[in-house]
């Protein structure tokens, strides 16, 4: 879940802030614990939808590039989020949304002056 | 642990706004009393307001709680001693009066009006320190009040729980944790912290104890149960008390915009705004909200020029228009989950209404100098000129609704008619020795912040109860 979650918070970090801002930055692997975490405390209505829909938005990976999400390529991870975002199913849009609100939520939260 | 148990005169649950002030009170009325909080006791001052570690800390679920329906609503409560007070902007607003009275005379609610609780108000906010700011106005309310200036609206700085002192010119919150709790625990009143009642259990309309997470009893000869509108029925249907609760869970719904301006438009040393347009209260009420840049950076994330509208960060600001809904909530056990499940339902109005406090947020902001304003309905969309906006007025499309509440009560109403859950002063109908203090109790939606109001009600129930209970002891 940890890897899923990770390259998730890189991919919409790169498409926010670009790909070398995702590539360079050392706080990504804090924010996917931080996310994690808040996916954990979540009430258990909330909790287990997100968790199932990230491991099927993993496991159908396979079926565009043939391999799992967390294993395609950073190029890849890219595209796959890009369609997601743009799909015509609101569920596969709001579930980007998530990760993309918490993830640059949590990112700005750290007070250290790199940002911006 | 197990097995152990404690013994009180009252066990109050919750240490919110309206459990401190309950407990308080019958500690310093001599009572032998235990405050039972779920969440943990954090120093006021020890983490930043509206930061990520504050939300880890002192919100329920960290922060992510929603209730479902079309749209789904996101909400917040509190999780640690002192409750929603603890995380809150401390705005304290009296309902008017025909609304209070209003509820006397709908609810069938006994000797209540608003000059019965006047004086209930009044002690409250002596304690509270409630006083308007200190200096000037920060940067958002000012943005309120330049535009409400030039469209004639008629608008108020609102009053904070706050307290100044010279280590600090802003100064803090006076949340429960700081005012109504030391008292009570000064006078006697048993503190326990990351303390989860699990269920009250009672045998033929009397209750006899609380059952914790970790098996331990607390006996009691009266509980007040102050959880707030979701924890409070939540207990009570785990419980197996249902007649009535949870069933009418009334809210204020707010939808957020930010807007866009070519001077500086947000400070986090402001925290809240405390200025708000009153102009069509008290059906609309708008304001602003905690803008610093990880909220922004929360509310613009999924545009697609993101880095260049982030970087403008300091000439943003978040603002709100929130109204009155009509329609109403639930909240349900669900057997074997720990969690409550909470739905609403937003009528067509409801919807309607939102639109059109969203234009009028528009046409507030541009008097105000804003030069873009973000659609809160789709992240592409920046609306440059008030006319833009116009189609907002017929309602908002469920589909793209994303709004938020933080205002939750009336989910177990006080009355005497067939849909009260609690009689006049809080008591369960049909229990001898339980009693609803918090926002739960209020009947219907009080139209401005609840926190004053529910602390009004608090106090002339639990000053009726320690009254009858005098009685009785001296007919004994």
């Amino acid at each position: 879940m940890r890897k899923i979650v990770f390259s998730l918070v890189k991919s919409v970090v790169a498409k926010a802030l670009g790909e070398e801002v995702a590539t360079k930055t050392a706080c990504l692997d804090p924010i996917s614990v931080l996310l994690l975490k808040k996916i954990e405390a979540m009430p258990v209505w909330l909790k287990f939808p997100i968790m199932t829909l990230t491991v099927l938005f993993n496991i159908l990976g396979v079926f565009s590039t043939g391999l799992l999400f967390e294993v395609q390529s950073f190029g890849q991870q890219i595209k796959t989020v890009d369609a997601w975002q743009n799909s015509p199913i609101k569920l596969c849009r709001e579930f980007i949304k998530f990760y993309e609100k918490l993830a640059l939520f949590i990112y700005y939260s750290d007070p250290s002056p790199k940002k911006i | 642990m197990k097995n152990d148990k404690l013994t009180c005169d009252v066990l109050v649950v919750g240490s919110g706004p309206g459990g401190a002030l309950t407990a308080m009170i019958l500690a310093e009325a001599g009572i032998d009393v235990i405050l039972a909080e779920e969440g943990p006791s954090i120093a006021a001052e020890a983490t930043r307001s509206y930061s990520l570690e504050e939300m880890e800390a002192k919100y329920r679920h960290g922060g992510m709680t929603v209730a479902f329906g079309d749209p789904k609503m996101n909400y917040l409560e509190g999780c640690c001693v002192g409750g929603a007070s603890e995380i809150n902007a401390g705005l304290y607003n009296e309902p008017a009066t025909d609304t209070i009275d209003g509820w006397a005379r709908e609810f069938k609610i006994s000797d209540f009006s608003a000059n019965a609780l006047e004086p209930c108000f009044k002690e409250n906010e002596k304690i509270l320190g409630v006083t308007t700011m200190q200096g000037a106005l920060g940067v958002g309310s000012r943005i309120l009040q330049e535009g409400a200036h030039q469209l004639g609206w008629k608008g108020i700085e609102i009053p904070r729980m706050w307290k100044y002192s010279t280590a600090s010119a802003d100064g803090s919150r006076n949340s429960m944790s700081v005012s109504f709790i030391p008292r009570a625990v000064n006078a006697g009143c048993r503190l326990l912290s990351s303390v989860k009642i699990v269920r009250i259990d009672h045998a033929h309309g009397q209750a006899q104890y609380a059952l914790t997470q970790d098996d331990r009893r607390i006996f009691f000869n009266t509980v007040f149960i102050c959880g707030g509108a979701i924890q409070t029925p939540f207990l009570l249907l785990k419980s197996g008390i249902t007649k009535n609760i949870g069933k009418s869970l009334k809210v204020h719904p707010a939808i957020r915009t930010v807007a866009l301006f070519d001077k500086t438009a947000s400070d986090q040393n402001e925290g809240v705004p405390v200025y708000q347009v009153t102009q069509f209260k008290p059906q609309l009420t708008l304001g602003g909200s905690f803008s610093g840049l990880p909220h922004l950076a929360l509310w613009l994330a999924g545009s697609r020029s993101f880095a260049q509208k982030i970087a403008d960060h300091q000439k943003m600001g978040i603002f709100y228009a929130l109204t009155v809904a009509q329609g109403q909530g639930c909240i349900k056990n669900i057997p074997g989950i720990n969690d409550p499940l909470v739905s609403f339902k937003m009528t067509d109005m409801d919807l309607k209404s939102l639109g059109e406090g969203l234009y009028r947020l528009g046409e507030l902001l541009f008097a105000a100098g804003a030069r873009e304003i973000f659609s809160p309905l789709q992240s592409e969309i920046i609306f440059k000129k008030l006319e833009e906006m116009s189609f907002l007025r017929q309602g908002l499309p469920r589909s793209q609704v994303d709004c938020s509440t933080l205002h939750l009560f009336s989910s177990c109403p006080m009355g005497e008619i067939a849909s009260s859950a609690v009689d006049s002063w809080g008591k369960i109908h049909s229990f001898n020795n339980i009693y609803l203090n918090d926002a739960s109790v209020l009947p219907s939606s009080p139209g401005v912040n609840p926190q004053a109001v529910i602390m009004g009600i608090a106090r002339r129930n639990v000053l009726k109860f320690i009254s009858k209970k005098q009685v009785s002891k001296n007919n004994i």
